[in-house]
C-alpha cells in the first residue's frame, strides 16, 4: 500500500487523520465539556450577582425602613422569638395559663425539639427549632378554653401555630351537677384537645447542646 | 478543468513516444524519446519529473496496433451491463488485456440489444515500459486512451469551425496528420463518431511537399476505397481536413482530385480554430502537438481503456487522493469548529470573570454595608431574617376564635352543640417575594392561603319533630353563612338522616334501634374559611 501511494502521500494522510482525529478528541472530550462547565458557572455566577444586586438593593433601600425594622425585631425579641424553648419554663408557663383561663386541668406532652430548614434563618447564623406541643384541657365552661387559646396566641413565647382543635360537650348540665358546683367542686363539662406546632429561633451555636438530649 | 489544464500526454508510437507538456497557456513539446534508448524507463521518469515537473500522465496509443469491433449486445439491467460488457469483451479480444466499450449513439438497432464500439490493445513492450517509468516516477495516471478514438471528437469540432453551409452538414469527415514518430495516421469519422482509422508509412520530408502531398494523396484515395464499404456515397457529404506545413496546402488542393470538401492547415492554425494555444512550435506539421493540446485539456474523455497494470496501482492511489482531500475538508471543519469552540469559550470566560468581579465588589460593598448596620447595634441580617422568618410562618398561622365568636352568635339562646373540631384542612403555599421588606409582610392585610375547616356536630332531644329539627339546622346554617359571609357552610348531616355528606359510624347489634334512632336526631354542619379573616 505504502509503496504503491508513496511514502511521502502516506504521512500526508497520517498526518491528515491525527488531525482529525485529535481535533474531534480534544472538541468533543476537551472543550465540550469544559465549555459546558464553564457555562453552568457563568450562570451560577449571574445568578449570584442578581441576587446580591437585590441583597444590595435591598439593604441599601432598608437604611430608610431600618427605624420600623429595629421597633418590629424589638416585638420580636419581646415575644420571646429567639427563645430557646426551655422545657422547665413551659411547665411553669403553662401552669400560668391554666390558672389564668380558669380551666380545671390543663395536660400536655412535650416531644424532643426538632430542628426545622430555613434558608433565611441559616442565612444569618440561626437555625428555626419546632416542638409539636399537644393539650388536653378540662373545663366548667367552654369560655375558659377559648381563654386559654387566646393566651397561647398571644401570650406563649414564640411563634405558635394551632393546627387542631376539638371541644367537645363532656356532661349535662342538670341539677346534681349544678348541686356539686354550689357546693364549690370543680366539674368537667368540657373536654379539649388542642395540637400546636411551637418554633422559635436560636444560634446555630446552641443548637447541638438543645437537641443533643440527657444522659438518660 | 483547472486540473484537466495541467498534464503531460505521452503519444506512442511503434518506435517511440512523445511527451507534451500541456497547461492552459501553451503545449510544449518535451522529448521523443526512442524504444532503444539505454534506460528506456530512467529515461521517460526524468523527463516527466524534470521536464514535466511531475504532471498527471495521459497515455494515447497512436500505434499501428489497436483492434476494434462494431458489437451487438443484448439489452440487460444496469446492474449485470458491467458485467455483460466485460465478459462479452474478453470473448471479443481474448489476448488483449488492455480493452474498453464504447457506446454508440445514433445507430440503428432493435429494442433488445445496444450496439457498442468494442476497442483493445496488446499490452506491447513500449507500452509496459511507459507504464512502469510512470509508476517508478509515482506520478499519477489520468488515463491510457486510443489516440484515434479521442481524436474524433477533435475532427467534428474542427469541423465545425473551418467549415459553412452545405460543408458543415456533411456526414464524414477525414482527418490526416502526420505522427512525429513516423506514419500517416487517418481518423474517419461519421456523424462525429470514429467510423475508421488507418495508420500508414509516409515520407517524413518538408523539403519535398511535392513528394509528401503525392503519398498522402494516394493513402486518402485507399482510405475512400475503404469507405464505400463502410457505407459511403458521394451525397453524404466529405469533409477532409489534412494537417500539413503551409507548403504543402496549396500542392495538396492541387493534387487531390476528390470530391470533398479539403482544408488544409498547420497545427497553431488547427488550434487557433479550436481555441488552443500551442506556443512556440519549430515544426507545425506533426499533427501530434494538436492532439496532445487537445487532450491534455479535455475534461472527459471519450473511450478509458481498462488496464490491468494501471488499476493496480492506480486505484489504490485515486483511492489515496479522495481520502486525502476528505481528511483535508474534514480537518479543515474541524479546525473551524475548534475555532468557534475556543472563540466561545474565551467569551464565556470573559464573562464570568467579568460576573465573579463583580459579584466580588458588590460582596465586597455588602459586607462594608452590613458593618455599618451592626455599629448601629443591630445584626441586620438577623434582624432582617428573623422577621422573614417570623412572617413566613405568621401567614400560617390559624386563629380560630373568631370563628368560634361567629359561630356562637349564630347558635343564640336555645340551641347548643355537642362538639366542635376545627383543623388547619389546605394547604396553598403562596408564592413569596424574597426581597419583600418585612416592615411591609408585618403590616400586610393579605388573606392567608390555608383554610381551616370546622364541623360542628348537634343533637335534639328524642321527642323533637323531624321536620322542626331540620327546619332548625337549616336555619343555624343560614344564620352562620350571614355571620361568616366569607366561608362556605354546609350541612353535612341533617336531622332525620334526610341527606349525609360527612363522616359515617355506626353499630350492628342488639342496640340497633336505639342507634339508629340516636343518628337520627343529630346534624353536622362543615364550616370551611380562611385561617384568618
Amino acid at each position: 500500500m505504502v509503496k504503491n501511494i508513496g511514502f511521502q502521500k502516506t504521512v500526508i494522510l497520517a498526518v491528515l487523520a491525527f488531525l482529525l482525529i485529535g481535533g474531534l478528541v480534544y472538541k468533543f472530550y476537551v472543550l465540550d465539556p469544559k465549555h459546558k462547565k464553564m457555562t453552568r458557572q457563568m450562570q451560577g455566577q449571574e445568578a449570584q450577582l442578581s441576587t446580591m444586586r437585590q441583597n444590595m438593593a435591598d439593604l441599601k433601600d432598608s437604611m430608610i425602613r431600618f427605624e420600623e425594622q429595629k421597633e418590629d425585631f424589638r416585638v420580636l425579641l419581646g415575644k420571646g422569638f429567639f427563645d430557646v424553648q426551655d422545657r422547665v419554663a413551659v411547665d411553669a408557663r403553662v401552669k400560668i395559663m391554666q390558672r389564668q383561663s380558669g380551666l380545671i386541668n390543663a395536660r400536655y406532652s412535650i416531644p424532643p425539639l426538632q430542628v426545622e430548614s430555613n434558608e433565611k434563618a441559616e442565612e444569618a447564623g440561626y437555625k428555626v427549632i419546632i416542638t409539636n406541643l399537644d393539650f388536653t384541657l378540662e373545663a366548667l365552661d367552654d369560655a375558659d378554653v377559648y381563654s386559654f387559646i387566646s393566651l397561647l396566641n398571644y401570650g406563649f413565647p414564640g411563634h405558635v401555630s394551632i393546627r387542631n382543635v376539638e371541644i367537645e360537650r363532656d356532661g349535662e348540665l342538670n341539677y346534681p351537677t349544678l348541686r356539686k358546683i354550689g357546693s364549690g367542686g370543680r366539674v368537667s363539662l368540657i373536654k379539649a384537645t388542642v395540637k400546636t406546632e411551637w418554633r422559635t429561633m436560636v444560634p446555630d451555636s446552641l443548637v447541638g447542646s438543645l437537641t443533643s438530649g440527657g444522659p438518660f | 478543468m483547472l486540473l484537466s489544464s495541467l498534464r503531460n500526454v505521452i503519444i506512442l508510437s511503434d518506435e517511440s513516444i512523445q511527451i507534451y507538456s500541456c497547461s492552459k497557456a501553451r503545449t510544449k513539446f518535451i522529448d521523443s524519446i526512442p524504444m532503444d534508448t539505454i534506460d528506456f524507463e530512467e529515461a521517460v521518469s526524468n523527463c516527466l519529473l524534470k521536464q514535466g515537473r511531475g504532471k498527471p500522465v495521459v497515455i494515447l496509443n497512436g500505434m499501428v496496433e489497436q483492434h476494434y469491433r462494431k458489437e451487438k449486445v443484448p439489452k440487460v439491467t444496469i446492474m449485470d451491463q458491467s458485467n455483460v460488457l466485460k465478459r462479452r469483451l474478453s470473448v471479443a479480444f481474448p489476448n488483449h488485456p488492455i480493452r474498453a466499450a464504447l457506446k454508440l449513439s445514433g445507430e440503428k438497432t432493435d429494442k433488445k440489444s445496444i450496439n457498442y464500439l468494442f476497442a483493445a490493445m496488446p499490452s506491447s513492450d513500449i507500452f509496459n515500459k511507459v507504464v512502469n517509468s510512470v509508476l517508478k516516477a509515482k506520478i499519477s495516471i489520468v488515463g491510457v486512451y486510443l489516440l484515434p478514438v479521442e481524436v474524433a471528437p477533435l475532427a467534428k469540432k474542427l469541423g465545425s469551425k473551418l467549415y459553412s453551409g452545405e460543408a458543415s452538414n456533411a456526414t464524414w469527415t477525414i482527418m490526416v496528420g502526420q505522427h512525429r514518430g513516423g506514419g500517416l495516421r487517418q481518423v474517419v469519422t461519421r456523424n462525429g463518431q470514429l467510423a475508421l482509422t488507418r495508420m500508414s508509412p509516409v515520407v517524413d520530408t518538408d523539403i519535398e511537399p511535392e513528394l509528401w502531398a503525392g503519398e498522402v494523396h494516394s493513402e486518402i484515395k485507399a482510405t475512400m476505397s475503404y469507405l464505400s464499404r463502410f457505407g459511403y456515397t458521394p451525397n453524404d457529404g466529405l469533409n477532409i481536413i489534412v494537417i500539413a506545413n503551409d507548403s504543402c496546402a496549396d500542392i495538396l488542393e492541387r493534387v487531390v482530385d476528390i470530391d470533398c470538401n479539403l482544408k488544409v492547415l498547420n497545427a497553431k492554425d488547427a488550434a487557433s480554430a479550436l481555441s488552443l494555444r500551442l506556443g512556440q512550435h519549430d515544426d507545425l506539421r506533426y499533427a501530434d502537438t494538436l492532439y496532445a493540446s487537445f487532450l491534455g485539456q479535455v475534461s472527459k474523455f471519450v473511450l478509458p481503456m481498462e488496464t490491468p497494470l494501471i488499476s493496480q496501482f492506480v486505484r489504490p492511489r485515486q483511492i489515496a487522493s479522495l481520502a486525502t482531500i476528505a481528511l483535508l475538508i474534514g480537518t479543515a471543519a474541524v479546525g473551524f469548529f475548534l475555532f468557534k469552540s475556543i472563540q466561545e469559550g474565551a467569551v464565556v470566560k470573559d464573562k464570568l470573570l467579568i460576573a465573579q468581579q463583580q459579584t466580588n465588589a458588590l460582596q465586597e460593598e455588602y459586607d462594608i454595608e452590613l458593618e455599618k448596620k451592626k455599629k448601629l447595634g443591630f445584626d441586620f441580617l438577623l434582624v432582617n431574617n428573623s422577621l422573614q422568618v417570623f412572617n413566613q410562618h405568621q401567614k400560617s398561622k390559624a386563629y380560630y376564635l373568631k370563628t368560634i365568636r361567629e359561630i356562637g352568635l349564630s347558635l343564640g339562646t336555645d340551641l347548643t352543640i355537642d362538639k366542635i373540631i376545627m383543623s388547619v384542612a389546605e394547604v396553598k403555599q403562596q408564592q413569596q417575594n424574597p426581597y419583600a421588606y418585612p416592615e411591609q409582610e408585618l403590616s400586610n392585610e393579605e388573606q392567608p392561603t390555608e383554610n381551616v375547616k370546622s364541623v360542628l356536630m348537634m343533637s335534639f332531644a328524642k321527642d323533637i319533630e323531624p321536620d322542626v329539627g331540620v327546619s332548625l339546622v337549616n336555619e343555624l346554617r343560614n344564620r352562620i353563612q350571614i355571620n361568616l359571609p366569607q366561608h362556605k357552610v354546609e350541612i353535612a348531616k341533617q336531622v332525620a338522616g334526610l341527606s349525609y355528606t360527612g363522616n359515617f359510624s355506626g353499630e350492628a347489634g342488639v342496640d340497633e334501634e336505639a342507634t339508629a334512632e340516636e343518628q337520627e336526631l343529630t346534624a353536622e354542619i362543615v364550616i370551611q374559611g380562611a385561617l384568618s379573616w
